[in-house]
């Protein structure tokens, strides 16, 4: 018989965070489903709900192509180059994670705002406070974390050679790494994305600083809770975790696949 | 074909972990130029040297006539194949062959690549991805796709050494095959002495960077240039000795137990015996031969190393015998036995 008297004990204490995780996620889906399901159905129908909900995916999205177009290159460079101060790079685009988001709004505020270093420059041609660029960019500073360093290890999982091999049958190092080095490491890429994606939907704090307004789905749903309670957020919520929860399982599978 | 040799002259490179260090050699065109030496020798960054994927530290390498200083590897018009075959997993068979051809615009891509594909028999394996592949048909792959484009010149990785041995021999053969055939100009690295000998016509030692010697097979094997190199390349017997007496070029040697009658011009002095384990045969009794060489002595041990058994005797030789000797003769720990030797079978250095 096999000698379970560590495993059962660990397994009841794992089960307690399992459980933490599930049964908000049950619970909220059952409250509603039982106590107001017409309530569901009228937040979906709701144009200031999907509007919302619409705009977080449609920022997010576009702060994913950012983190893509920029956070490419530099995934590549630390990948595969040795340089002094690599480490302080690759520290500092890690920062995001740890540093308060809220914290992260009031920075971002004071570059992007109407008179800061970058809002001023670009003031006639681009606005950012309360305005989708400004959600933009709050939501690409808390995601580009997950992109870069998702690309990262894509382009660090490519063997090296195989880009000699490339350059010795005659191509250059930018075709070789749009034939080799980027499709060996999509996969990687599509993940990280999906995951800076996710994270940019999520994000409220640093959001509502530089941008209240068009209202997301999380300050929205934060602006419901605070003036009308626990039962006009629900729905709202509900439809978000509902995206989430899609996006978490297209990831899953796009991972299974690899 | 535009065929090209390769001179280099003096190079330095210094990665860190391995390096290698004034290394110079001319390998001839049409050359099948072998390149041994033990893992950590600098082997792997000389060919990648030669290809352009390191930046020279100092040095010059000419392929050709023309100085590729300056030349990217996708300029040089090399083939590459590494030990572990780097073949592109997103691609077929057939588009790994085709991806040089393609990369130089060479008209008719895809007839070119189904001719190689047919030459190095893997036209069954053309649609298939090389994950599917075993190991010895992954690198007749990634030797299709080097050659497809006839390059001036072939570098080789180890492409034997992450094969079981029937693989080798098969791919070994359809390298001196794929030789044969374009007459191109190969660099061959290898750590196995036999591969070395069979495929190559010239050789080089490479060792802790540097090239020890190099020259034809013959010279190599036989003549090595010191004691490391003697035994890297399979000189089981290497015997200190003096020089004791000198007559029209031969000379005998006292080795201590024993002595060694060998051809040299060497007439005094301190010196170090060299002799091939496959160059000493075992005899029951002292025998009449042409062998100069007698030595009386006792079986210490017998040794199975795959297609021969080595045998120590307690006078210090090894030989190699069949296994049909060994129980021929009844090789067996403490059996006395007489070894013999041609005096043209002894190196002195």
């Amino acid at each position: 018989m096999k000698d379970r008297r560590l495993i059962i004990p660990f397994a009841i204490l794992g089960l307690v965070l399992v459980l933490f995780v599930a049964g908000p996620i049950l619970n909220i889906y059952a409250t509603q489903f039982i106590k107001d399901f017409p309530g569901l159905i009228k937040a979906a129908t709701d144009p200031a709900v999907y509007r919302s909900i619409w705009l977080s995916v449609y920022s997010a999205a576009l702060a994913s192509l950012a983190a893509f177009l920029f956070g490419t290159p530099l995934a590549y460079v630390l990948a595969r180059k040795q340089f002094p101060g690599k480490n302080v790079i690759a520290r500092l685009i890690d920062l995001p994670m740890v540093i308060p988001h809220i914290a992260a709004g009031i920075m971002l505020y004071g570059i992007f705002n109407r008179s800061g270093l970058v809002g001023g420059l670009v003031n006639d041609f681009i606005l950012f406070e309360d305005a989708l660029p400004g959600i933009v960019v709050a939501m690409l500073f808390v995601s580009l974390p997950f992109y870069v360093n998702s690309a990262r290890e894509g382009f660090e999982s490519v063997d090296p050679r195989l880009e000699h091999v490339s350059r010795t049958l005659g191509e250059t190092p930018w075709r070789t790494f749009f034939k080799v080095s980027l499709p060996l490491a999509s996969s990687h890429l599509l993940t990280g994305a999906i995951l800076a994606w996710a994270r940019g939907i999520s994000e409220y704090a640093a959001v509502a600083i530089i941008a209240y307004y068009p209202k997301t789905a999380p300050i929205l749903i934060r602006d419901r809770f605070t003036a009308y309670g626990l039962s006009s957020s629900r729905p709202a919520t509900i439809l978000l975790v509902t995206i989430s929860l899609i996006t978490f399982i297209l990831l899953w599978s796009f991972a299974k696949k690899q | 074909m535009n065929r090209a040799g390769v001179t280099i002259e003096d190079l330095n490179k210094d990665l860190g972990d391995f390096s290698i260090v004034d290394v110079s050699l001319t390998v001839n065109d049409r050359d099948y130029f072998m390149v041994l030496g033990p893992t950590g020798a600098g082997k792997t960054i000389l060919l990648e040297t030669i290809a352009g994927i390191h930046s020279l530290d100092s040095g010059k390498i000419y392929i050709g006539n023309k100085n590729v200083e300056n030349v990217p590897p996708e300029n040089r018009n090399i083939g590459f194949v590494y030990q572990d075959y780097a073949l592109f997993p997103h691609l077929t068979v057939t588009e790994n062959v085709l991806y040089g051809l393609k990369a130089r615009d060479i008209t008719n891509p895809k007839h070119k690549a189904d001719s190689v594909i047919d030459l190095l028999d893997l036209t069954h394996l053309k649609d298939r991805y090389p994950k599917t592949l075993s190991g010895g048909e992954s690198q007749k792959v990634a030797v299709a796709r080097a050659i497809a484009y006839e390059p001036n010149l072939l570098l080789l990785d180890e492409p034997t050494a992450a094969l079981d041995p029937r693989t080798q021999e098969s791919v070994r053969g359809e390298l001196k095959n794929v030789h044969k055939e374009l007459e191109v100009t190969t660099m061959h690295v290898t750590h196995d002495q036999a591969e070395a000998k069979i495929l190559g016509n010239r050789i080089a030692v490479m060792m802790d960077g540097r090239v020890k010697q190099a020259g034809t097979v013959d010279e190599v094997f036989n003549r090595p240039i010191d004691e490391k190199t003697a035994s890297f390349v399979g000189v089981e017997n290497i015997l200190a000795g003096q020089i004791v007496e000198q007559k029209n070029e031969i000379a005998r040697v006292d080795v201590g137990d024993f002595t060694v009658t060998a051809v040299t011009d060497q007439t005094k002095g301190q010196v170090k015996v060299y002799i091939r384990p496959e160059d000493i045969f075992i005899s029951e009794e002292q025998t009449s031969t042409t062998a100069r060489n007698n030595v009386p002595g006792k079986v210490e041990s017998v040794t199975h190393l795959g297609q021969v058994y080595r045998v120590r005797v307690d006078t210090g030789l090894s030989c190699f015998v069949t296994k049909q000797s060994v129980e021929e003769f009844d090789l067996r720990p403490g059996k006395k036995i007489y070894t013999s030797f041609k005096a043209t079978s002894v190196q002195i250095r």
